[in-house]
């Protein structure tokens, strides 16, 4: 069952990636102000708004760990921790490329910048923090207080353009009352984010298929030691 | 009841720390040197050094800190110390209050006490209108690092890795604070309004203090 | 909302800012996305290999150690 979920949800972020980069590229005009640059948006933003959202879903499961001890809840927790922080590497890489362009430099110590590299420090610790506690229950209660403390960091990075005058972009999007994209325009950032949602959603449950396996392999090797 | 096991926590600290004066001594130690270091990074007489002092002085703090923060669990390792802390009965989040609040006097005096040298060494203006308004900066800073170094140091005092996990977890949790108290210090120090700062110190302080002692449970008992 | 930093943008204008080097940019941005997520679909590739190998080598070790006795 599993695996048919996943073969159906990769052809279909399959066939709808395939056919925004048709949109983006070959439907949309060049922006005004940037030339071709601007077309980044459509996996900067999508990237972005996955790496927040996981990192916020990963504090809700982990929450759900401390609440009931079930060690699912942990290792769903890790895996989403994990592919949000693929997606928040893609956004700060593909924003440095544009901010080259647009800024002339490659990077710049505003208050957006700064505090989501926190994060993605952040839950690279908690990923490293993982990989140094051996006993599972421990493990998930150390990771599950690190995510917890960590997504405060998303919350105030997600605000920050709103609290402080960044360098970054001020929101844009229709949702936060940004309405500064001509309406074509906004739509193939909401296609590319379903798309990408279900590639992650993929990742996901990959992912969380190798932490049973994990799991397994350490019940049976507790097993061949006691024998 | 509450209060006085941390009262119990926070002395008991405080005393074996002034019988070997170890971290203080360490943290005193480095903190000047890294002061002096700074001189030669930068032109300490240069008007510059007004735009980057705050940034200087919470550096030296932050780093001046660990030295204190990491040995705040991992003194109790020996002996099996931590086991009877634990297994005694006052509360982990009393326990957790007692030791912020003695890490929180200890880092407190060495601030104290460096804050003249960096005056000294980088010819920072200082007048009467600056005294109090540094003092609160101090204060809310310095316990913003305490809340988390503290939790930090009990989260990692059983990991091996211990020296590579703390300063990796600590110092990214404790950049939004240090950016606050940073630019705080800077404005105060050049005249200008302090702004946004305060509110978003002490907004740091009571969330993170509230997490702590929620969690603290979590991480030190299970 | 406060003022938005556009106006201090760069714009196509800009003499340094050739078109030429914006659609190059511009690919390397998009590439620069693919290639994270390629190289992250290869990695996980990589540990599932991995663990179904390490899987089988430890049920192999439990049942033969199971079936001596």
């Amino acid at each position: 069952m599993r695996e048919k979920i996943i073969i159906g949800l990769a052809a279909f972020s399959g066939a709808l990636l395939a056919w925004n980069m048709n949109t983006i590229f070959t439907a949309l005009p060049d922006e005004l102000n940037q030339g071709a640059i601007y077309r980044i948006i459509y996996f900067h933003v999508p990237a972005n708004i996955l790496g927040m959202v996981g990192f916020g879903l990963g504090m809700l499961f982990s929450i759900g760990y401390l609440v009931t001890k079930n060690l699912r809840y942990d290792a769903l927790a890790a895996s989403v921790t994990e592919v949000s922080l693929v997606f928040a590497s893609i956004g700060l890489a593909t924003g440095s490329i544009w901010a080259r362009i647009i800024w002339g430099v490659w990077w710049a110590w505003d208050y957006r910048l700064t505090s989501w590299l926190v994060c993605w420090l952040i839950f690279g610790g908690y990923l490293m923090l993982r990989r140094a506690v051996d006993e599972p229950n421990q493990r998930a209660r150390f990771a599950a207080v690190v995510s917890i403390l960590g997504s405060v960091n998303a919350y105030i990075s997600y605000k920050s353009i709103e609290w402080w005058n960044t360098q970054h972009p001020q929101p844009v999007l229709s949702i936060r009352n940004g309405g500064g994209m001509a309406q074509g325009m906004e739509a193939p950032i909401w296609w590319n984010l379903l798309a990408l949602a279900c590639f992650s959603a993929i990742l996901v449950m990959v992912r969380m298929r190798q932490e049973s396996f994990a799991n397994e392999i350490d019940t049976l090797r507790r097993m061949a030691h006691a024998q | 009841m509450f209060l006085r096991q941390v009262w119990t926590i926070t002395t008991k600290d405080l005393h074996s720390e002034l019988r070997t004066k170890e971290a203080w001594n360490a943290s005193i130690a480095f903190s000047v040197v890294i002061l002096l270091l700074f001189s030669f990074a930068f032109d300490p007489s240069s008007e510059q050094i007004r735009e980057f002092s705050g940034g200087l002085l919470w550096m030296t703090y932050a780093f001046a800190g660990a030295l204190v923060l990491n040995r705040s669990f991992a003194r109790e390792v020996q002996n099996d110390c931590l086991d009877a802390l634990i297994a005694s009965p006052v509360s982990s989040a009393a326990l957790f209050v007692g030791k912020a609040l003695a890490n929180f006097s200890m880092l407190f005096a060495v601030e104290l006490v460096s804050l003249p040298v960096f005056v000294l060494f980088y010819n920072v203006p200082w007048g009467a209108a600056q005294f109090l308004p540094m003092l609160l900066v101090l204060v809310l800073g310095t316990w913003a690092l305490t809340v988390i170094g503290t939790l930090f140091s009990a989260l990692t005092v059983n990991l091996r890795l211990r020296e590579l996990m703390l300063p990796t977890l600590v110092y990214p949790m404790m950049i939004p604070a240090l950016i606050a108290a940073m630019t705080i210090t800077t404005n105060l120090l050049a005249g200008s309004p302090v702004g946004f700062g305060i509110r978003f110190l002490v907004a740091f302080d009571i969330i993170f203090t509230l997490l702590a002692v929620v969690f603290v449970d979590t991480v030190l008992v299970g | 909302m406060k003022s938005t930093p556009f106006a201090e943008w760069r714009t196509l204008s800009d003499p340094e800012i050739s078109v030429n080097r914006n659609v190059q940019y511009m690919l390397l941005g998009l590439g620069a996305a693919w290639l994270i997520m390629f190289i992250y679909v290869v990695l996980i590739t990589l540990r599932e290999r991995k663990l179904r190998k390490e899987l089988d080598r430890v049920r192999h070790m439990v049942e033969s150690a199971s079936t001596d006795r």
